[in-house]
């Protein structure tokens, strides 16, 4: 199954250590990745999910969390 | 005002509240200890023998007073050497503060001496870190740091700061008080009120509580539910503490060595009440099998937990103390009688050997004279086990143990933060050889500040609890695990100007109890025990929980 894993973050590079951290440590696989910068202090992150027999909740539960999460969802 | 980086880091952590650090200078940090200094008189500096102790010293005062614990390593070995101590806080939600030094900006990304990327290496393990990058951010991030770590569930959290930040001058001004992190918002009325029917109508219910009743003080609450409708509680290894052991409601420990009794009302059960609670594979054994007749509630403060490891019928995400609080407001009074004299009906009937040096012995004999309001620390194994089993531990914040990650030499460092914390207490540091050898340098830690510890050491020569796994299900192959006896502990004891007593029975282990306590000084009592008693019950891994071996 694939699906688009969409949040706004903050324009730091550890943002996309965390976040691809946590997918990989729950066994997910990405098909693409993307991380824009959208205002001063804020970007843009896509991920293209990419798994079998896993819930993207609980990934989704893990990356809330994180302060440095504003938003996420998927699409 | 104008301060050095060093002296906002000291600054911020007054405004904090903090009086305690625990820690080891080094070549990155020489800035922050000189300021240090300067700052003697607001704060005592724990100086350990190394870093994993000082970190498991910070988790042992965090976990004995409900405040966050702080720590000071310097950069690439110091820092790396903090990892298995912010690892064990973080399994169990401990809350800390670790503050690491970093070679200076400028030779950042070079291999520079004693660099190591510990943000990056410490990202899985913290709840938050932090390399700074500007002066300017530093207050702000601190307080940032005390506020993650503190609050919804807590963990620990990492501030790398470069050499040169220590140094640099920046603007600091006094905040006056700690910043609430943000609330979490109440569980939601529907779904409390389906909760509160589901234990109406329930008539074998069981409360599942874990270490997150301890975090969130919700103790009384706790009690007030399980009163009202008589419900028993049965306690992870993380929640032992959180309900008084001699009320006819504990249950007490659940799980892999939970008592028979517990592991059979809980599967038997129609109605699982999981408090703060992980459904960790030490407790559920197998996800299908657990409670396989019940349905569930959990009430977490971490929604992530919620439906990871087993499937919830009744998902109530929010702050424990006041769900527990509204559950207990709303649901009936109860008559369980039936369904408690039941599960005390399963209890075995166990025949003592009243003379037998004995770990159920031993421990009960070691509480009685050093008093059952003490705090017990233990290290990673079968004496773990069995503490957890014997012991009674009727407050919280009374049995410090590394549970999730089952961190082998944490015990010495966490009773020296203990004992550091809570002065008028008494503190028994439970070990096994095996335990007590991977740390026992802090010994040294302990002299240097006269900490009156008493460390119980269980000695059977071998690495117990692998042994046990050995002898039940490796066709008794017993593989590295034999110590022998090459070391005396006696002399151990002595080089490190401790006292030490060896006992081989009770009337021994009375007497060296009772010498250690009058002398107020730290002692190290070897208990001489033979190496194929065994935990029992065991529940073989992967089982369902009802299937116990009780003994060989």
């Amino acid at each position: 199954m694939e699906k688009l894993l969409v949040a706004k973050v903050s324009n730091e590079i550890d943002v996309l250590m965390r976040v691809s951290g946590i997918i990989r440590r729950k066994g997910f696989s990405m098909k693409s990745i993307h991380m824009e910068q959208a205002t001063e202090n804020q970007a843009n992150l896509k991920i293209m999910l990419s798994y079998q027999d896993k819930s993207v909740d609980q990934l989704m539960n893990q990356i809330k969390k994180y302060n440095d999460v504003y938003e996420v969802s998927i699409v | 005002m104008e301060y050095t980086g060093a002296e906002i880091v000291l600054n911020c952590l007054k405004e904090q509240g903090v009086n305690t650090i625990f820690g080891y200078p080094g070549g990155a940090v020489i800035p922050l200890y000189d300021a240090l200094f300067n700052y003697h008189q607001d704060f005592l500096h724990v100086l350990t023998c190394h870093e994993q102790g000082a970190v498991h010293a910070a988790d042992g005062y965090a976990r004995s007073t409900g405040k966050a614990g702080v720590c000071f390593a310097t950069s690439g070995p110091g820092a790396t050497n903090t990892v298995t101590g912010i690892a064990t806080a973080y399994m169990d939600s401990v809350p800390l503060v670790v503050f690491t030094g970093q070679v200076p900006q400028s030779l950042l990304g070079r291999d520079s001496f004693q660099e190591i990327d510990i943000t990056a290496v410490t990202f899985p393990i913290t709840k938050y870190n932090y390399l700074v990058k500007s002066i300017e951010d530093l207050p702000s991030i601190i307080r940032e740091a005390f506020r993650t770590a503190m609050s919804g569930r807590k963990g620990p959290v990492l501030i790398d700061i470069p050499k040169n930040i220590f140094t640099a001058k920046g603007e600091y001004i006094t905040i006056s008080m700690f910043t609430e992190g943000k609330k979490t918002a109440p569980v939601d009325d529907n779904l409390l009120w389906e909760a509160v029917k589901a234990i109406d109508v329930s008539k074998k219910p069981v409360i599942y509580a874990g270490g997150g009743v301890i975090h969130a003080g919700a103790e009384p609450e706790l009690w007030e539910l399980a009163k009202k409708a008589s419900i028993p509680v049965a306690n992870t290894l993380m929640s032992l503490g959180c309900f008084p052991m001699n009320h006819p409601l504990s249950l007490g420990l659940v799980g892999m060595h939970g008592h028979k009794e517990t592991n059979l009302a809980v599967t038997e059960s129609d109605l699982i009440i999981a408090v703060g609670a992980r459904f960790s594979d030490r407790v559920i054994g197998t996800k299908d099998k657990f409670a396989p007749g019940a349905r569930i509630i959990h009430i977490d403060i971490d929604g992530s937990e919620i439906g990871k490891n087993k499937e919830v019928d009744f998902p109530l995400e929010g702050n424990v103390k006041d769900t527990l609080k509204a559950l207990a407001d709303k649901v009936c009074e109860k008559d369980r009688s039936r369904w408690l004299s039941s599960i005390r009906s399963l209890a075995p009937k166990v025949k003592q050997q009243p003379d037998a040096f004995s770990p159920a012995n031993i421990l009960a004999l070691a509480q009685r004279i050093v008093g059952t309001d003490s705090i017990i620390v233990t290290e990673v194994g079968q004496h773990q086990m069995w503490a957890a089993q014997y012991c009674r531990v009727d407050s919280p914040r009374r049995f410090l143990t590394s549970g999730g990650l089952g961190t082998m030499g944490y015990g010495l460092g966490a009773s020296i933060g203990a004992q550091i914390a809570n002065p008028d207490k008494k503190v028994l540091h439970i070990a096994g050889d095996g335990s007590f050898r991977m740390n026992c340098n802090e010994l040294a830690t302990v002299s240097k500040y006269r900490l009156p510890i008493i460390t119980l050491l269980f000695n059977n020569g071998s690495l117990g609890m692998v042994r046990q796994w050995q002898d039940l299900f490796q066709e008794k192959r017993y593989s590295q695990t034999d110590l022998t006896d090459d070391v005396d502990y006696m002399k151990l004891a002595s080089a490190y100007r401790l006292n030490g007593a060896k006992a081989e029975n009770l009337a021994q282990l009375r007497e060296a109890l009772f010498k250690a306590i009058s002398s107020e000084k730290a002692t190290i009592v070897e208990c001489m025990i033979d190496k194929e008693t065994g935990v029992y019950p065991i529940v073989p891994p992967g089982m369902p929980i009802d299937n116990m071996l009780t003994g060989r």
